[in-house]
């Protein structure tokens, strides 16, 4: 950005501060579930008579200016909950709480729905998934996902299938920041990615923005995703236990002190462990081999609302995926035991404070950390007593951060958000540590790499939303950033630009450009198929940081009963300063990866995506489609020429319905198609000769190399076959003595299409000749799963 | 990955974690065209100092051999000789002899294709300061003996520097005492041990193992050299630039030790030499993407995407294959051992 444009953007924010309305009031306050006093985020707050609205931010405060001595009707919406109204005699600032009630089943659809607001939100490139409509989708294992859900929307893809990774148009998977509770999470997923780390049980509300993002959030080119973790119930103890077929739950949730204090604990695990893998490995190797496996998440909250004005938040989350084995021989001659585990740890403390009606803070210090922890000890024994080596790994990253915002509402044309924060970053990318001994004599113990990087990073940022008349509205933001360590400083200055023209009284014409940096990398360990084994870098040295340019143009409409929502976008993405490994790279440990990483990719990224949603009391869903080109270069891949992104889907099509048959029975569908994933498979031999070194002719065989080598087609240039599933779900709900059950059946790839998970080659005899052929292996056929929740 | 090297863990977990998924999972042809590659020539030329440059030519699998080239070489950027044809694609040097530290070049003319070019600089020797070896020095998982050598050499400082290692074993086969009768044939390098008429017999120790972690951060599974021929080791200075270096190598002494408790035969005296080679880059390079490929393809079918591939590193312009150089240093090691 030129520094002209930045004084543009400062000079707007200035002369606007400048208005002030005295003949103004606020109506001000939280917006609450009546039952359980949990906040309501992204609630609408409309006053039907100046036909002035605004939303509840992330943490359900809202601020609303009204004419003074005017009277005001309230009615406040959230999906899920009956529409509230209330009226008011406005004569000064005002506070008011709004306490909602969630919507039984075949309540009809009262007058505002918070859909409505859609296409008079200046955000774009936004989607937000209630809970409620992650619950109508089918699920997999009996376990609904967020991020599934997510991957049904355009725009959005899935790693492979059954994976919960999300690539957001065209981007990878680490530009992805994924924030709970306002803090990033740097590793999402279990069980190699079937299933992510967000236990439904705690999700309050979750939105994810793919473009146009505003200048609050950074440090990652692709997407924001933002989860809020529930608050616990203010009101009455209450509790789910949910049994699966992957997983199973308990959540606890209640008052410490009523109406003031509450908590929330959500525990999940995987079971199959102690139901499957270690009895039949027991089994299989009569009794001297041991493999187990099994995730677990830890999710808590505790919120004190110490008065009107302030209120605490304490944030917690652990998660863990372990595999560990242990090998013993009978006649215990040897004795082996190996462990991995991976996962993520969070904490967060937030303190919300209510300054006046107009100005709302939040205040965040966060610690969140990544490891990657790999324990292999053998011990063998031979004649004169016994030898035992140890070899430890560690790789990880940790955070610890600050971070404040500040949301001023200056009057119904101009609300100012900013805000700043620093973040220490900790990287460990790989210390290996190696020890011997003899009859517990110790010969070597030493620790390698043991590197540790810090690396610091700054933000502040200032984000202008401004309604220019009635038709116009803008966000402008300016974000700064800067990243230092001790020896290297990157600066940007990334400008945020959002804007919206209405149409139409429903529809509108949204627009945005967007520039991010994001100075942390992650790269996999090459040649390694595990999931987990990826660690972070920072920038460094060669490593400069990444960045994305984003420019995105779109429509928006709502039906005139608000029935239907359109949306429908454009957009240009070109990435800049990509990393790679280099081609032949192999390292372990860690050790090694700083040169073998090269830099100085571009890539691009343009696409065209449509939704359409449909709400209503019987029949609910959406259709969505997504045209999309994603491509890279990097210099010594594919003879330097751009070739398809890994993850290049150019067709991606969805649909799904969700029918109340009865108040307490539902049925949901679920389709999608997809086009195939690119791939590169050989298609010729390179012959080698008799490999030999000088004066060693005879030695044809001394290297155990291949005499035939495989050649491959250029980087991505074929396709395996297009994806498509149906998937179909069956709910049904009841009321019982002690609380409500819920049986919820799935079936997933409902028409068994035999989906390709990879290619391989396989040797077949043809007329008593060996060939290659080229076969699929398809993981996921039909697959019916059942799950029961008893919430209490 | 440490995790990896004593198990076959990779395939249990995934085996595990996707049990269901592959009890019900099927596998189907597929028929998708794939275009052919782009017929380039392939070029070996791997050289040692003090030798004459010997090189392979090719054109491809179809048409492997060709004699009409005009191959030049260059050392130190000063054209040096053309090599001679000497039939089957083989192309020689008849005076130049390569010297330590030096560049050379190769520049091919031939009439079907672009010129191909590559360059390459043989590196300093590093002579190996000691040796020694050890006997019974454990078992591994499966009961069998390991043996194992310590080698110390000192690393050139303030370069980038690449090794491989081999050893080679010579043993007299008229000293051997053949302890197991009961089995019929016993043969090394194809000589059955009974029968052979050779007095010396020479042979590369396989399956050489090693914890050392320049060794493991090539990011190669020993886990495969124990049941694969692993009888080179290749890695580089990174942990230890400019120190000295002490390795340890461990192998299986198959030929004169016990083997699941049965002692086949002994040999009292046994010469080693160990061979410490100071690679180029280009090798380097060459043989790990070499290696990688072994790998990816000796990975279980099932689990063998394949879309994962390696491509096997080329420092030729316009062409595949490697022209790259080494310095050898070697160690002699006599070990000699009376049976209990």
């Amino acid at each position: 950005m030129t520094p002209c444009n930045c004084r543009t953007i400062l000079s707007v924010s200035l002369i606007v501060l400048t208005l002030t309305a005295s003949s103004q009031v606020r109506v001000s306050g939280w917006v609450h579930d009546s039952c359980t006093g949990e906040s309501l985020v992204h609630a609408v707050i409309f006053d039907s008579i100046s036909q002035r609205s605004t939303i509840s931010n992330n943490y359900g405060f809202y601020s609303l200016q009204l004419t003074k001595q005017q009277k005001a009707k309230l009615f406040v919406s959230f999906l899920g909950y009956q529409t509230f109204s209330c009226d008011a005699n406005l004569h000064a600032d005002t506070l008011i709480n709004l306490h909602l009630t969630s919507k039984p089943e075949a309540i009809e659809e009262l007058v505002v729905s918070a859909e409505r607001s859609i296409h008079t939100q200046v955000q774009m490139s936004s989607i937000n998934l209630s809970n409620a409509q992650i619950q109508h989708l089918p699920e997999i294992g009996g376990e609904t996902d967020i991020l599934k859900a997510y991957q049904l929307m355009p725009g959005i893809i899935q790693g492979g299938e059954g994976s919960s990774n999300i690539l957001v148009r065209g981007g990878e998977s680490d530009q992805n920041l994924i924030l709970l509770d306002d803090v990033p999470l740097y590793y999402v997923n279990h069980l190699g990615g079937f299933v992510s780390v967000f236990n439904s049980d705690m999700i309050k509300d979750a939105s994810l923005i793919k473009g146009g993002f505003p200048a609050r959030y950074g440090n990652r080119l692709s997407s924001i995703m933002d989860v809020r973790m529930k608050d616990g119930n203010t009101q009455e103890w209450a509790g789910s236990a949910t049994l699966g077929m992957l997983t199973s739950r308990l959540s606890l949730e209640g008052p410490l002190k009523p109406n003031t204090t509450s908590m929330i604990l959500s525990v999940r695990r995987f079971m199959w462990d102690v139901l499957y893998l270690r009895p039949l490995s027991y089994i299989l190797s009569e009794g001297n081999t041991n493999i187990g496996y099994y995730f677990y998440d830890i999710n808590a909250k505790i919120q004190h609302r110490i008065s009107s004005k302030n209120r605490v938040y304490l944030s917690f989350y652990l998660g863990d995926d372990k595999i560990s084995t242990r090998l013993k021989e009978k006649e215990a001659v040897s004795k082996a035991h190996a462990k991995l585990k991976w996962g993520n740890m969070l904490g967060a403390i937030r303190w919300n404070h209510t300054y006046h009606s107009r100005l709302f803070s939040n205040i965040t210090v966060a610690h969140t950390r990544f490891r990657y922890l790999s324990e292999n000890s053998n011990k063998f024994r031979y004649e004169e007593g016994y030898e035992e080596t140890n070899s430890n790994l560690y790789s990880g990253i940790r955070d610890i951060s600050i971070k404040i915002d500040y949301e001023y509402y200056h009057n119904d044309r101009y609300t100012v958000l900013f805000g700043a924060d620093q973040i220490i970053h900790n990287f460990k990318p790989g210390v290996s540590t190696y020890s011997e001994s003899k009859n517990s004599i110790s010969l070597i113990d030493t620790t390698f790499n043991n590197q540790k990087l810090f690396s610091y990073e700054n933000n502040v940022y200032l984000e202008n939303q401004l309604n220019l008349g009635d038709k116009i509205k803008l966000n402008l933001g300016l974000r700064f950033n800067a990243y230092y360590d001790l020896n290297h400083r990157y600066f940007s200055v990334e400008p945020r630009i959002s804007g919206l023209f209405l149409l139409h009284p429903n529809m509108s014409l949204k627009y945005s450009y967007t520039r991010v940096q994001q100075n942390i990398h992650q790269i996999d360990y090459p040649n390694l198929y595990l999931p987990g084994a990826d660690i972070w870098i920072p920038t460094m040295n060669d490593i400069v940081p990444e960045k994305a340019s984003q420019y995105a143009i779109g429509l928006s409409a709502t039906s005139r009963n608000d029935t239907y929502i359109f949306e429908i976008e454009g957009y240009y993405k070109a990435l800049k300063d990509l990393m790679y490994l280099k081609p032949g790279a192999g390292f372990s440990h860690g050790i090694g990866w700083e040169d073998q990483i090269a830099q100085g990719g571009t890539g691009q990224s343009y696409g065209t995506e449509l939704l359409v949603q449909r709400r209503g009391k019987l029949l609910e869903g959406w259709v969505s489609y997504s045209y999309s080109r994603s491509t890279r270069s990097f210099e010594g891949v594919n003879q330097g020429k751009a070739f398809p992104f890994q993850y290049d889907r150019p067709h991606s099509f969805n649909v799904h319905a969700s029918y109340n048959v009865r108040k307490n029975f539902s049925l949901s569908a679920l389709w999608i198609y997809q086009t195939g994933l690119p791939i590169t498979l050989r298609n010729g031999t390179l012959v080698s000769p008799d490999f030999n070194y000088p004066g060693e002719e005879n030695r044809v065989n001394d290297l155990n190399v291949p005499s035939e080598y495989a050649l491959y087609t250029s980087t991505n240039s074929l396709r395996i076959e297009n994806y498509h599933r149906l998937d179909l779900s069956m709910q049904h709900k009841k009321q019982k003595k002690r609380g409500e059950r819920i049986w919820k059946l799935s079936i997933y790839n409902a028409y068994n299409r035999m989906n390709p998970y990879f290619y391989f080659w396989k040797s077949v005899s043809i007329n008593g000749n060996e060939e290659l052929r080229l076969y699929k292996k398809t993981l996921f056929p039909i697959m019916p799963s059942i799950s029961y929740t008893f919430n209490f | 990955m440490a995790f990896f090297t004593n198990f076959p863990m990779k395939k249990c977990t995934w085996l595990a974690l996707f049990f269901s998924g592959v009890l019900m999972g099927c596998e189907e042809e597929v028929f998708l065209k794939i275009p052919q590659s782009e017929r380039k020539p392939i070029v070996y030329c791997i050289y040692t100092t003090d030798s004459l440059v010997t090189l392979t030519l090719m054109h491809d699998s179809s048409d492997p051999y060709t004699n009409n080239a005009k191959v030049k070489l260059y050392a130190s950027n000063s054209f040096a000789e053309e090599l001679l044809s000497r039939g089957e694609g083989r192309y020689s040097a008849s005076s130049t002899r390569i010297q330590l530290a030096t560049s050379y070049s190769l520049e091919i003319n031939t009439a079907d294709y672009s010129t191909i070019t590559a360059t390459d600089t043989s590196p300093n020797r590093v002579p190996i300061i000691s040796a020694t070896h050890r006997d019974s020095t454990g078992l591994d998982h499966f009961n069998s003996t390991l043996a194992d050598f310590t080698i110390t050499f000192k690393d050139l400082p303030q370069q980038e520097n690449y090794y491989e290692v081999f050893i080679s074993q010579t043993i007299d086969t008229s000293q051997l005492i053949l302890i197991d009768t009961t089995l019929s044939d016993l043969y090394i390098e194809g000589e059955n041990l009974r029968e052979t008429q050779k007095k010396e017999m020479s042979f590369k120790l396989l399956s050489l193992l090693s914890k050392d972690p320049s060794i493991q951060a090539e990011g190669f599974t020993d886990y495969a050299g124990a049941f694969q021929d692993q009888n080179f080791l290749f890695f580089n200075d990174r942990l230890f630039d400019g120190e000295t270096k002490t390795l340890k190598i461990q192998y299986y002494p198959y030929y004169n030790e016990q083997l699941n408790g049965t002692l086949y035969y002994y040999a009292p005296e046994r010469n080693f030499e160990i061979h410490l080679r100071s690679i180029s880059k280009n090798y380097y390079l060459y043989r790990k993407s070499q290696k990688q490929y072994v790998d990816l393809n000796n990975q279980n079918t099932i689990w063998r995407n394949a879309g994962d591939y390696v491509d096997l590193y080329t420092n030729m312009d316009n062409g595949y294959g490697v022209f790259a150089g080494y310095s050898t240093s070697i160690y002699n090691l006599n070990v000699i051992q009376s049976i209990d």
